[in-house]
């Protein structure tokens, strides 16, 4: 009688258990980055960003393969992986970090949240403090969506740059993400 | 006198053909895996157990190398075919530069040069410049 009341009583909390935790994923996250100079602009694209948001501890991760960025030329995709980015070595990019200033069960509702995200961003086996604004959207079908843009510096991340091409390469590369979350 | 102007020609000409190699080199797009030879054989659930069981060792083994890899369609989403592994969250996400003519079900062998694995939501191998194979 004991298990049988005990199990009954964890059925019934079962649902509170499951909507405690809000957890939000994406496995097609976009991540841009465009390096501007006068002699050239060199943009690349990666679509298959993933991303675990936690809407209760406000944890948030995303992961990209370096090699799964696409460029428009084939020179500067093959520099990037091999001379700049090392990618057999250093094969992703991971960021760790928090999200600050986004009300509990904001994503319950439509509109447009503004938050702070701080957190270390590690790549080339360098790892580094950034912080950022971040927008979450929740669209009137309930669809959330969030995108921050920020920028790094190649030297921090001890990516070197030869002489000769240090005027084709910005001192600051612009990075935008994006990624559209579905509940999980 | 003679002697000059030939010698003026080929440096020109060695100029004019270092130019074009030079400039066709720059702008040469980023070409599909079609014809390149693949240093692996294997099934999609295989590739993906691998990553899952020793990323480190995979990464070693797969990163940058042309591999074919066969299984399922699980789902095309844009240009990404998604071979299924029989572990519903364990895929293969291979990236071509235009939706591939493939149907959802059917069962395929496709060439691409290995980005590595996304172990997080599951496990999923990222494959890019992806080819099918006939």
């Amino acid at each position: 009688m004991n298990t049988r009341n005990l199990i009954i009583a964890a059925a019934l909390l079962l649902p509170f258990g499951l909507t405690a935790q809000e957890r939000w994923t994406a496995r097609t996250g976009t991540v841009t980055f465009s390096s501007i100079t006068p002699l050239e602009n060199i943009e690349a694209k990666n679509t298959k960003a993933s991303s675990v948001f936690d809407a209760t501890t406000n944890d948030l991760v995303f992961v990209v393969l370096i090699r799964s960025f696409e460029f428009e030329k084939a020179l500067m995709q093959e520099h990037f992986n091999e001379n700049y980015m090392e990618s057999t070595k250093f094969p992703k990019a991971t960021f760790k970090g928090k999200v600050d200033g986004l009300k509990a069960g904001a994503l319950g509702t439509a509109g447009t949240y503004n938050a702070t995200v701080t957190g270390e961003l590690t790549m080339h086996g360098v790892t580094k403090t950034i912080t950022t604004a971040g927008v979450f959207t929740v669209d009137a079908a309930g669809k959330v969506s969030a995108s921050c843009d920020f920028s790094i510096k190649p030297e921090d991340y001890e990516i070197k740059i030869p002489g000769m091409v240090k005027d084709n390469i910005a001192k600051d590369i612009n990075v935008h993400v994006r990624m559209e979350y579905i509940r999980s | 006198m003679k002697t000059k102007a030939v010698l003026l020609v080929t440096v020109l000409a060695l100029a004019v053909g270092g130019g074009v190699y030079g400039y066709r080199e720059y702008n040469r797009g980023v070409a599909n895996t079609a014809d390149e030879t693949p240093t692996e054989q294997l099934t999609a659930e295989r590739l993906v157990a691998e990553f899952a069981t020793d990323e480190e060792a995979s990464n070693a083994k797969y990163i940058s190398k042309v591999i074919q890899v066969s299984g399922t369609v699980d789902r095309i989403e844009g240009n990404d075919v998604i071979l299924a592994t029989g572990t519903p969250d364990n895929t293969v996400r291979c990236t071509f530069d235009a939706p591939p003519a493939v149907r959802t079900g059917s069962t395929v062998a496709i060439k691409g040069e290995c980005a590595g694995a996304i172990v997080m939501i599951g496990a999923e191998v990222q494959m890019a410049r992806c080819a099918i194979v006939e």
